[in-house]
């Protein structure tokens, strides 16, 4: 991996505290998954397991009443179900963009992180497999999106979006499971290594594939991590653009727009990155981590945030802007009426639904991360705490609001009706928390949550000549580290 | 002018009639049939009087335990000690419960009967089906009452026709003419030649009679449930107010000003209050109505009208919450003295509220062009103004079509054009014109019955999960709430040639027929409900929960129905499961009942062989139905009238859909009337 090098004159510095040795590393991380879990551990997991609990007894509930007993409508056929999936989707985003863009671009301060990022992603993508999967009237019957050759002689319809969905989630989820597992190797050898046990030996010695550190491995592998590096790069940019092609692509007032991919994309990168930021603080305080994620990280995290949070502001101002250029009275009418609000008093001086997502999503996501200006404010990590939170709540009410108030008051009149959701809506997204959580700490408990391969490269003692390295530009100095 | 009118009222309108010279020509004067009937207050009063003393009471149908006027206590004399009271009717209601004897009548469609219409033409009610639980006709009662060794109801209406009809030699192919016809030939009554009294009716009108304080109250039947003899009729209960759009109740309609007046918001409970008598029920603002008035209408608050039309509380299942309907019972303020309207009453709010559902909450067009109208001089101006208003786009094809218009010739198969050079395949396609259409609903029940759609009850329509194909959406049009119009607009499928839902279905579930439908395969839909999403109508219905079970039942959710309620189905229409999407298919089935036909006769089809469930119910004929391909077929000739436009044409989805835009034609002597741009009310 990019072993690296700082440039003092830039005003780099090394990302871990000066003396830190390799096995401080290897300790630090190591040791989570051979000593007790601490009591904080415990405190997370059985909540998570309970609510996990809820989410299959919401699940068992829907598929014996049907999608009914969701909040779901006419005229809004998706809501909940939809936000969530790409919500899920979203959050996922950080993981490939930190594990695959950053790699390629080689910013070192990554190899803190992205092993949580990286689980993430595989946790989020397949809680937002959970939504389209039981959105359908028929879950039973999903198997009909996908091509398999059938007595009726039908192809699912390679028009749909939908359909382009289904390829691009799955293809998500496959590249992001294999990127994850291939950088884990290392650290699985080094984990069984450690083993006093012949069950744990057995098996992180499975999941190591007999990885014995050797050159040709170590070869192999650093090239097998940059080519699934160069093919999930794109999928950072194809699966939420798919996403925004189910929107995109059709007919409805406010869905109907070219600005989505780009904007899609940011605001996925924008909301990964939240939620990373809300883990890591927490199991960094849990676990003692605070050596191997530091401030550093997290200042350079936020600075993202800002700058994805200015990007998805941009899309948010350009899309009134084309409401009002195109002079579509019916895109124009969903942003001034449905989304701000205005006229929303009925005659009879009610106040007309939804109107209020809409301030939620620019307060969470526009104004909240504007406080990142100020350094002090990056490198705090209560704020930065609550930021995140707002970040999370904003970017799900900015699909919210982009499905339901698109669709609650659309072409006909006649026909728009308000949204509420139920209970079973609340406690199935609830739960989905619950499935991610428990699968995430099951995650830390067991598996190497820090690239321990990875971080040791960047100390300044992985280079066989660190007095050289500022005669070096950064970009050259890509050798092996051993 | 209704039976409710007092005679000024009527007298008017008749010197009216003949002002404009109407009478012989529109208008026609017949002796009434039944010259002894009394008059329907004056036999209420007698009932009450001589069942005070009788000893037996038979009460023929009906309900008057329910629905007779408050000052005579029917309930009290049916229950009266010593008093043997039988209820001959073809369902238990609140009057059998009372009475000792319930005598279950046969069904309407189960009876022979006669009929005399207004102009005195005899006709024949025949039965359409054997009694299915062996019950009797009020007339096969009569006849066992009356000692009639032959009681048949086929016997008795033969035997009366035949008293009727003086050349006996005859009688067998007369009554089988009447038979076959429905009604006897020849027997309409010669109109009366009658003129108005002008002077007296001016003395009429010169004194009227001088209304009491407060507020007046106008009873009415209800749309739906007439006089509550529908209400545990399921579609009746479901299908939406014409112009409040409230479905599963009534409510107390006042106009704007008069709520605004009393401090009260739509959906709080009144109670209305006049000669010691009150009932409470939800006040609901209707742009239009007259001030200082309130309409209650009849029919509803049933408490033994069976299953869904009592009134009850519903328990909700898991966490839906409980809910209330079946509406309120106005009975109690209706006095003989007072049948039709009543005045010197009282509202004042109770404090509490009621969940009042409507299928369709926003009444403003919000300027857009969806049901268009203009005045009549503003047609003549420009006579294709609807199309204006709207664009028709016709982007060039992206990809090569299939060329539908001249498929191969196969032997026996008509369709598939018989000669080379015949014409091209169907087209078929739906004109509905706004000028003629009334909202009166009668088609959305048709498609209902013909497409076994099924209802879902007060709660699931207020979260918008109603399931009609076809709905008749009602604006109010012009400046002010008070004086506003009206235009209302059936919506179903409109069968787009490039129709988004089609694209965006990731299973093929929902296609094009080469005729050019817009179908669904139910069998295929998985339930993404993209479609739906996609549909600039919003035509589409989800079948949400399973529809068909008893949702307080979920245990019998896949039992099996008695036959009784399969008969409820017609058989030729799949009965869609949960997580099905449906939608309005043009009648696919009798599309291809009147195409085997004409297979089987060796033909094509013709005009007017293919008749939709909607189009043949409606009374004004306002909905036609056919092959726009056909040369002079009533479609393809209506859907060239000047005033068509086709809804929302700016998506670009081609409806196959027209409309023809709304004229009206204001009398200038009255309020004016609003220009057809000026859509925006600010209801």
């Amino acid at each position: 991996m990019a072993a690296t090098a700082y440039i003092e004159e830039l005003g780099e510095k090394s990302l871990l505290p000066p003396g830190t040795t390799f096995n401080d590393v290897t300790e630090s991380v190591a040791r989570v998954t051979e000593t007790k879990a601490p009591r904080g551990w415990w405190m997370l997991f059985l909540p998570s397991v309970a609510l996990l609990g809820v989410m299959v007894a919401c699940i068992g509930y829907l598929l014996s009443m049907g999608v009914g007993v969701w909040g779901n409508n006419a005229p809004n056929y998706w809501a909940w179900d939809i936000t969530n999936f790409v919500w899920w989707i979203g959050i996922g985003h950080a993981g490939t963009l930190i594990s695959a863009i950053l790699f390629l671009f080689r910013q070192n301060w990554r190899t803190s992180i992205n092993r949580f990022a990286e689980a993430m992603t595989v946790f989020a993508v397949l809680c937002a497999g959970i939504f389209p999967a039981l959105h359908t009237g028929r879950p039973w019957f999903d198997y009909y999106l996908f091509p398999i050759p059938n007595q009726m002689a039908i192809w699912p319809n390679f028009k749909s979006p939908l359909m382009w969905d289904v390829f691009a989630v799955s293809t998500y989820l496959t590249i992001s499971v294999i990127f994850w597992f291939v950088g884990l190797i290392p650290d699985f050898a080094t984990l069984r290594d450690r083993s006093k046990s012949l069950l744990r030996r057995r098996i992180y010695g499975f999941f190591a594939l007999g990885w014995r550190s050797s050159h040709r491995h170590w070869q192999h592998y650093e090239r097998a991590y940059l080519i699934f590096a160069a093919i999930s790069t794109p999928l950072v940019l194809s699966v939420h653009s798919v996403v925004s092609f189910d929107f995109a692509t059709s007919v409805i007032p406010g869905w109907h727009t070219t600005i989505f991919p780009p904007y899609f994309v940011a605001g996925a990168v924008f909301s990964g990155f939240a939620l990373v930021l809300t883990l890591m603080l927490i199991t960094r305080t849990v676990f003692g981590m605070e050596n191997l994620i530091t401030i550093k990280h997290l200042d350079l995290m936020n600075k993202f945030m800002l700058a994805t949070g200015m990007m998805v502001g941009y899309a948010y101002a350009m899309e009134f802007y084309i409401a009002w250029y195109s002079g579509n009275p019916y895109e124009s009418w969903v942003f001034m009426h449905n989304r701000l609000g205005f006229g929303m008093l009925d005659s009879d001086g009610n106040w007309g639904p939804l109107w209020w997502s809409y301030w939620a999503m620019v307060s969470c996501n526009v104004l909240a991360p504007q406080i990142f200006w100020f350094k002090k404010m990056r490198t705090n990590i209560p704020v930065m705490f609550i930021v995140t939170i707002f970040i999370n709540i904003g970017m799900w009410f900015e699909r919210f609001v982009i499905i339901v108030t698109s669709l609650y008051r659309d072409f006909i009149p006649g026909s728009w009706g308000p949204f509420e959701a139920t209970w079973i809506d609340i406690l199935l997204y609830m739960g989905t928390f619950g499935l991610f959580m428990t699968l995430f700490l099951l995650f830390i408990r067991w598996i190497p949550m820090i690239a321990i391969a990875e971080v040791k490269m960047t100390l300044p003692h992985a280079h066989p000549h660190p007095e050289d390295d500022h005669h070096q530009p950064a970009a050259a100095a890509v050798a092996p580290a051993e | 002018m209704g039976p409710r009118q007092p005679p000024a009222v009527h007298a008017l309108a008749h010197a009216i009639n003949e002002a404009l010279g109407a009478v012989g020509r529109v208008v026609g004067f017949f002796p009434p049939t039944d010259a002894d009937r009394q008059d329907v207050l004056e036999g209420i009063r007698a009932f009450g009087e001589r069942a005070a003393s009788a000893r037996t009471i038979l009460v023929l149908g009906g309900n008057p335990a329910y629905d007779a006027p408050a000052d005579v206590d029917v309930r009290a004399l049916l229950q009266r000690d010593g008093v043997t009271s039988i209820h001959v009717a073809s369902h238990r209601n609140e009057t059998s419960e009372l009475c000792s004897l319930h005598v279950s009548e046969s069904h309407e469609l189960e009876t022979w009967g006669d009929l005399r219409s207004v102009a005195g033409t005899l006709g024949v009610q025949q039965p359409l089906i054997r009694p299915l639980w062996g019950s009797r006709s009020s007339l096969e009662i009569l006849a066992r009452v009356a000692g009639e060794r032959n009681w048949r109801g086929h016997y008795v209406v033969r035997k009366t026709f035949r008293d009727a009809f003086e050349e006996r030699t005859l009688f067998e192919t007369t009554w089988r003419r009447a038979l076959h016809a429905g009604l006897l030939a020849g027997s309409r009554s010669r109109p009366a030649q009658v003129s108005v009294d002008g002077a007296k009716v001016a003395a009429a009108l010169a004194a009227p009679e001088p209304g009491a304080e407060g507020i007046e109250i106008q009873f009415l039947p209800d749309p739906a449930l007439y006089d509550g003899r529908h209400a545990n009729n399921l579609w009746a209960l479901e299908v939406p107010h014409p112009m409040t759009k409230i479905v599963w109740d009534n409510a107390a309609l006042v106009s704007k000003a008069t709520r605004n007046r009393l401090g009260l918001r739509n959906g709080q409970m009144i109670r209305i209050s006049r000669g010691g008598a009150s009932v409470e029920l939800p006040v609901w603002a209707l742009p239009g109505h007259a001030d200082d008035s309130v309409t209650l209408t009849l029919g509803w608050g049933r408490t033994a009208a069976g299953r869904y039309g009592n009134k009850q509380r519903w328990k909700g299942l898991g966490p839906e919450p409980d809910w209330s309907a079946g509406g309120f019972d106005v009975h109690a303020l209706r006095t003989t003295d007072a049948f039709y309207f009543a005045d010197g009453a009282t509202i004042e709010a109770t404090g509490e509220t009621y969940d009042v559902v409507q299928t369709q909450t926003h009444g403003n067009m919000e300027g857009r062009p969806i049901a268009i109208d203009a005045t009549v001089e503003e047609y003549r101006d420009n006579p294709e103004w609807a199309s204006y208003e709207t664009v028709e786009m016709s982007p060039g094809p992206l990809w090569e079509e299939g060329d539908y218009s001249n498929p191969p010739v196969r032997p026996g198969y008509p369709e598939g054009g018989v000669t080379a050079g015949g014409r091209p395949r169907y087209k078929w396609g739906m004109v509905i014109d706004l000028s003629a259409c009334t909202g009166c609903n009668a088609c959305v029940v048709a498609c209902q019955s013909e497409n076994n759609i099924p209802t879902v009850g007060k709660y699931e329509v207020k979260r918008g999960r109603e399931m009609a194909w076809m709905r008749i959406d009602r604006y109010f049009v012009g400046e002010s709430d008070d004086d506003p119009q009206i235009a209302v607009q059936p919506v179903s499928c409109q069968h787009c040639e490039e129709a988004p839902c089609e694209n965006v279905c990731p299973v093929n579930a929902t296609v094009h027929t080469p005729d050019g439908l817009n179908s669904m395969a139910y069998n295929r839909c998985v339930g993404t409900r993209y479609c739906a999403n996609n549909c600039p109508y919003k035509v589409r219905r989800f079948n949400y929960l399973d529809w068909h079970s008893h949702l307080d039942e979920p245990w019998s959710m896949h039992g099996s129905f008695p036959e009784t309620r399969q008969m409820v189905f017609n058989p030729n229409v799949t009965v869609r499961m949960r997580g099905v999407m449906e939608k309005c298919s043009y009648c696919i089935q009798r599309i291809q009942e009147a195409k085997f036909k004409a297979r089987r006769e060796h033909r094509q089809l013709r005009d007017g062989d293919v008749n939709v469930a909607c189009q043949s119910v409606c009374a004004t004929g306002a909905i036609v139905f056919g092959d726009l391909n056909l040369e002079g077929s009533r479609a393809s000739r209506a859907a060239a009238i000047n005033r068509r436009y086709k809804l929302l044409a700016e998506v670009g989805a081609q409806p196959r859909t027209t409309y023809l835009g709304k004229l009206r034609n204001p009398n200038p002597a009255f309020a004016t009337a609003p220009a057809p741009s000026a859509a925006e009310g600010s209801h």
